[in-house]
């Protein structure tokens, strides 16, 4: 009954503005990086074990869930460039900037996904890349792959990347001035911060702001970039969930205090807290965060619950 | 009160004897139906990268048929899908994309059985012709659209949704008919070509010839002159799918109960409302469907 109901409103929610649906996978654009994981430059090795010169490994502190999978990050940035980062809560990366992300489940390699600067403002491309069986390269799945190497890991399709990543003026999501406990060297970036940026709050609260920032943020801030074209998951932006650097001050200064408490949030009462709902739920039209995962953060669920069970009634 | 013989026994007797009368010919009417279908669809796919898709949308059917004796008529069905497919992370994407036009050839006749009852057989031969969409290499967009759409109609019309595929479908059947009730059985012996591999990878297991017959067997009472409920199982029977999953398994039985409704707005409109439920099987559970029909005669 309730899956009848969740296809009933998806079915009639066609009429008004339907954030799910993306345009199709935009081949032309995918066949601009290479093929192959490694042709991108990531390992200087044939056993793609070593890392290329100047590749550089990050992990940011909240990290996105993606079902329990195992995950590497590194970013190369061309020689002699810095990243931008006047603007600290949206930091600009110079043309040519390549992030990887590795995937793994029970320690075999899945796919590693590249996110590319091809030119000046956002012109990103992402795509993924699918592990041979060997492990010694990967192969470019722009259209993605379901269950892949017999784990229950998708890999996303091209078109399924700025979803989240288009949500974000930078376009990438996980090495940021918030992301990092530790920043970039002085020579990597034009404005040097004078010191890490943390998160307010008791260890409960960094940790909730953490996890809503990392899994809910791309989607709901009110700072979402204007696209042309179709969009997807491009929700209405009474909610945010991002932090930034200017609101730091105490939890209460947070964008997640100041529009979610008190709507999807109901101090005290997580059980009847729209947020926590979706949170702690998968399924058709009755998850959060909607995309790139099929199994509920358990870690996330406990953490959420004492935060909301916490809060002061309002 | 006249004791009534159980309706099915006397329709297997009544083919077994000759005594019945043929009714007279009348003049046959042109035929056209509208249908659309909508729903959701958790089906097997056949390539290692997809071993299943997901999806929801609409599949529309416009069938019409013509006659040309007053046994014989001619007819075409053309099938359309939109199908949300959704995409490997969640997200979905809308394809819109054509189903092989079937081209089809029918002799009927019906008699009379006495005190108002009437016994009626057809036999039926479509053609379906291989114009599907396949979607580009890799993606298969229109493939997997199309694999919903099937799923969608159960499995029972594959000829309609695979793509590469010519097909051939005999099929025949009866109706008895005892106001208000009306039971009829049928079987059809899809035959599906392979004349092109539709885009699918090397990884796919395709056939190069599907077998996938149908039987069905249902019943209606016409409870009011605006209305008449019904009920019907099709089982169908995939003896050699046009192609094996990659990586998941088609099971061969794939039983589908359908209860519909269908109102009589004048002599020559029909509406029609059902309800496809596929049990057990690899749509069981997985699968749903609902549909409009508008059919008109003149």
């Amino acid at each position: 009954m309730a899956r009848g109901i969740a296809i009933a409103v998806a079915l009639s929610s066609a009429a008004c503005g339907r954030y799910w649906v993306c345009d199709d996978v935009d081949e032309d654009r995918v066949a601009r990086v290479p093929q192959r994981l490694s042709e991108t430059g990531l390992f200087a090795d044939s056993a793609q074990e070593i890392l290329a010169p100047g590749v550089l490994a990050y992990a940011p502190r909240f990290q996105l869930w993606s079902d329990g999978a195992g995950k590497r990050r590194w970013l190369w940035l061309p020689p002699g460039t810095r990243i931008d980062t006047s603007d600290m809560d949206s930091w600009a990366f110079p043309e040519g900037t390549k992030f990887w992300k590795e995937f793994t489940r029970d320690g075999v390699r899945v796919e590693t996904r590249l996110l590319e600067k091809l030119g000046p403002g956002d012109d990103w491309v992402a795509l993924a890349y699918l592990w041979r069986s060997d492990q010694k390269d990967a192969d470019a799945a722009p259209f993605g792959a379901i269950d892949a190497a017999g784990t229950p890991h998708n890999v996303p399709a091209s078109n399924e990347c700025p979803a989240c990543h288009g949500g974000r003026k930078s376009f990438v999501l996980g090495f940021s001035a918030i992301q990092l406990s530790s920043l970039p060297a002085a020579d990597l970036v034009t404005t040097a911060p004078a010191q890490s940026f943390e998160v307010p709050g008791t260890e409960t609260e960094r940790a909730a702001l953490g996890y809503l920032h990392a899994n809910c943020s791309q989607c709901h801030n009110q700072n979402r970039p204007e696209r042309s074209g179709a969009r997807c998951f491009d929700p209405k932006d009474e909610l945010d969930f991002s932090l930034s650097v200017n609101a730091l001050g105490t939890p209460a200064d947070t964008a997640t205090y100041r529009s979610a408490v008190g709507s999807v949030i109901e101090p005290g009462r997580p059980d009847e807290s729209r947020l926590f709902e979706l949170v702690s739920d998968r399924g058709f039209f009755k998850q959060m965060p909607p995309l790139a995962t099929e199994r509920v953060d358990g870690d996330a669920v406990i953490v959420l619950e004492r935060w909301i069970r916490e809060m002061a009634p309002r | 009160m006249k004791r009534r013989t159980p309706e099915l026994a006397v329709a297997v007797a009544l083919l077994s004897v000759t005594a019945v009368r043929e009714l007279r010919a009348e003049p046959q009417r042109a035929n056209l139906s509208l249908g659309v279908r909508f729903g959701a669809s958790t089906a097997p796919f056949y390539t290692a990268a997809f071993p299943s898709v997901r999806g929801h949308g609409f599949v529309a059917v416009l069938s019409g048929s013509y006659p040309i004796t007053a046994m014989d008529e001619l007819g075409l069905v053309l099938p359309g899908a939109l199908v949300s497919v959704e995409q490997p992370a969640g997200a979905y994407v809308d394809e819109v994309t054509w189903g092989n036009p079937t081209l089809f050839a029918m002799r009927s006749q019906q008699y009379d059985a006495g005190n108002g009852r009437t016994l009626r057989w057809f036999g039926r031969l479509g053609l379906s012709l291989p114009l599907a969409e396949h979607g580009a290499p890799g993606a298969l967009l229109a493939n997997r659209a199309l694999a919903v759409a099937s799923a969608l109609e159960a499995w029972r019309d594959q000829q309609s949704y695979f793509p590469g595929r010519l097909s051939l479908a005999p099929s025949g059947g009866i109706d008895f008919s005892s106001p208000p009730w009306k039971l009829e059985a049928s079987i059809k012996l899809p035959f599906l070509f392979e004349v092109s591999d539709a885009n699918l990878p090397e990884d796919s297991d395709a056939h190069a010839v599907g077998f996938a017959p149908v039987v069905h067997t249902g019943a209606n009472a016409q409870v009011a002159k605006w209305l008449i409920p019904s009920l019907s199982a099709d089982l169908v029977i995939n003896a050699v799918p046009p192609a094996d999953g990659a990586r998941s398994e088609i099971e061969t039985a794939q039983l589908v109960l359908r209860p519909a409704l269908s109102f009589p707005l004048s002599r020559v409109v029909v509406l029609s409302a059902d309800f496809v439920a596929p049990i057990a099987g690899s749509l069981g559970g997985s699968t749903f469907s609902g549909s409009m029909l508008v059919a008109t005669n003149w």
